[in-house]
């Protein structure tokens, strides 16, 4: 019940990311601070959409290229992170492997994106021939329906993901404590490339200075915090 | 010179306001927002077409092809419906005057927003909530940075919807005075600024407090840094790079914590 519950707010939210509004609801440092709100750890969630969001901030949705749904990801990985976390004792192994799963996750999402656009053509030309015939009130019609098959379409990908993830979590007990040391710096690599992508946004427009001054800044910031 | 009689009152173009926010809902590949465009004209086209058969004419012209930055095409929807009013009011009807202004508009409108948003205002505008939830332990603190993030982005966000629709109807064919990149360089500057000082301030904090931890996790962080970077600009793909970063800074770290 409360995969349902996740999958229907998560693909109402995802909604925002290019369907309707696009006002950064759908960002995953809100969706997973909703994640951790529900279940019980704000700070937590917080911290995990922020890893998620300097990682997929780099997706620009500009004209119709296809994107990693990265609003579906982050549902899926910070519910995976939450519901994991108290009963296992390594988080960077938890953390690593829900990125991955992110990862792919986010992959099909952006694949179910095209499916819903070629959805949308062959809708058009049914359209085009109604409007023709004097039902203008189709226009409506479409909008409306066009956004609930994107709504159900995300749905059942959340819902899919999560009850699949419930499924292979138990095994990462299985994994020899030898190889666990090497999850430590799952967290610094993944917030590494994070600003690694970013910086190409911002390389590109001379910042070099801005962004020697802020590094100056966040030093100062740590010691001075 | 543009007539003074006016079919079009404020009320109808507030209603076209809040359709267009739902102006890529029937995104597709035929005729990319064309649908989402010809829903959001509707309350225009009721007000200047009394005749169905017109209405119905206005509104195929308009589901042919169109496309733009989901925000800046208010500007396009406003002129729009300025030169269709025009056009009804004068009795000289120019559909081809109407689809060659649509077409003209089309490039300007898809390059500026997606330089001012997509490459400045949306980057900048999330790091300023991520700066806030790595600099600060107070729950309360993280939470503010977030609502900054989302009033820095939404503040111009709904003034180039509503003001574009008001601005494209005020000037009508003469639209292309207020598309000018130019006009926005202050604002983009002004928030890649803000973001690549906030970028920095991250990137310095996290590299000293992973560092302070263990200096792995710092020489990781920094192989992440500069292998995501380096594959980006190579390959221009996402999942590739930040899989092979990740695979390759993960066995960096293995190498070191060996050693």
């Amino acid at each position: 019940m409360e995969n349902v519950l996740i999958a229907l707010v998560g693909s109402l939210m995802a909604l925002d990311t290019s369907v309707v509004f696009q006002t950064l609801m759908a960002q995953p440092l809100i969706t997973s601070t909703l994640i951790g709100w529900y279940f019980g750890d704000v700070q937590l969630g917080l911290h995990v959409g922020l890893y998620l969001q300097l990682l997929w901030l780099i997706s620009m949705p500009v004209g119709g290229v296809k994107l990693p749904e990265a609003n579906v990801a982050s549902i899926v990985t910070s519910t995976l992170i939450m519901r994991t976390v108290p009963n296992f004792s390594n988080f960077n192994l938890v953390f690593v492997i829900g990125i991955l799963y992110g990862l792919l996750i986010s992959y099909i999402g952006s694949e179910f994106v095209v499916l819903h656009r070629r959805i949308n053509s062959i809708i058009f030309h049914k359209v085009y021939s109604e409007v023709q015939n004097g039902h203008s009130g189709v226009l409506g019609l479409t909008v409306f329906s066009a956004i609930m098959v994107h709504f159900f379409l995300m749905a059942s990908l959340i819902y899919t993901a999560l009850t699949f993830s419930e499924i292979f979590i138990p095994w990462l007990d299985r994994v020899p404590v030898a190889w666990v040391p090497f999850f430590d710096t799952g967290m610094a690599v993944v917030l590494g490339i994070g600003c690694g992508l970013i910086l190409t946004i911002f390389k590109d427009k001379g910042c070099k200075r801005m962004i020697t001054l802020g590094t100056v800044i966040g030093v100062a910031l740590f010691y001075i915090l | 010179m543009m007539s003074e009689k006016r079919l079009l009152n404020s009320w109808v173009l507030l209603r076209m306001f809040f359709r267009s926010f739902y102006i890529q809902a029937v995104w597709n590949y035929h005729s990319l927002l064309s649908i989402g465009l010809s829903y959001s004209l509707l309350p225009a086209a009721r007000q200047i077409y009394a005749d169905k058969a017109e209405r119905i004419k206005f509104l195929c012209r308009h589901l042919n092809f169109f496309n733009a930055h989901p925000y800046f095409a208010s500007f396009a929807i406003g002129s729009i419906v300025r030169v269709e009013e025009e056009q009804q009011i004068r009795q000289r009807p120019d559909p081809g005057q109407v689809e060659r202004l649509k077409n003209a508009l089309i490039g300007p409108l898809g390059a500026i927003g997606d330089q001012v948003f997509w490459a400045n205002i949306k980057p900048s505008s999330v790091l300023v909530g991520v700066f806030g939830v790595v600099i600060f332990h107070d729950l309360q603190w993280q939470l503010v940075s977030l609502l900054l993030m989302l009033l820095m982005y939404n503040i111009p966000h709904l003034y180039v919807r509503l003001s574009g629709i008001f601005k494209g109807y005020r000037l009508g064919l003469e639209v292309y005075k207020v598309l000018n990149l130019d006009l926005y360089n202050k604002l983009k500057k002004s928030y890649a600024a803000i973001g690549a000082v906030i970028l920095g301030s991250i990137s310095g904090f996290s590299l000293i407090r992973f560092v302070q931890v263990d200096w792995v996790q710092g020489v990781s962080f920094m192989a992440g840094v500069i292998l995501a970077y380096l594959i980006w600009k190579w390959r221009q793909n996402f999942y590739q790079a930040v899989l092979f970063s990740l695979l390759l800074a993960f066995i960096l770290g293995i190498i070191l914590r060996v050693l």
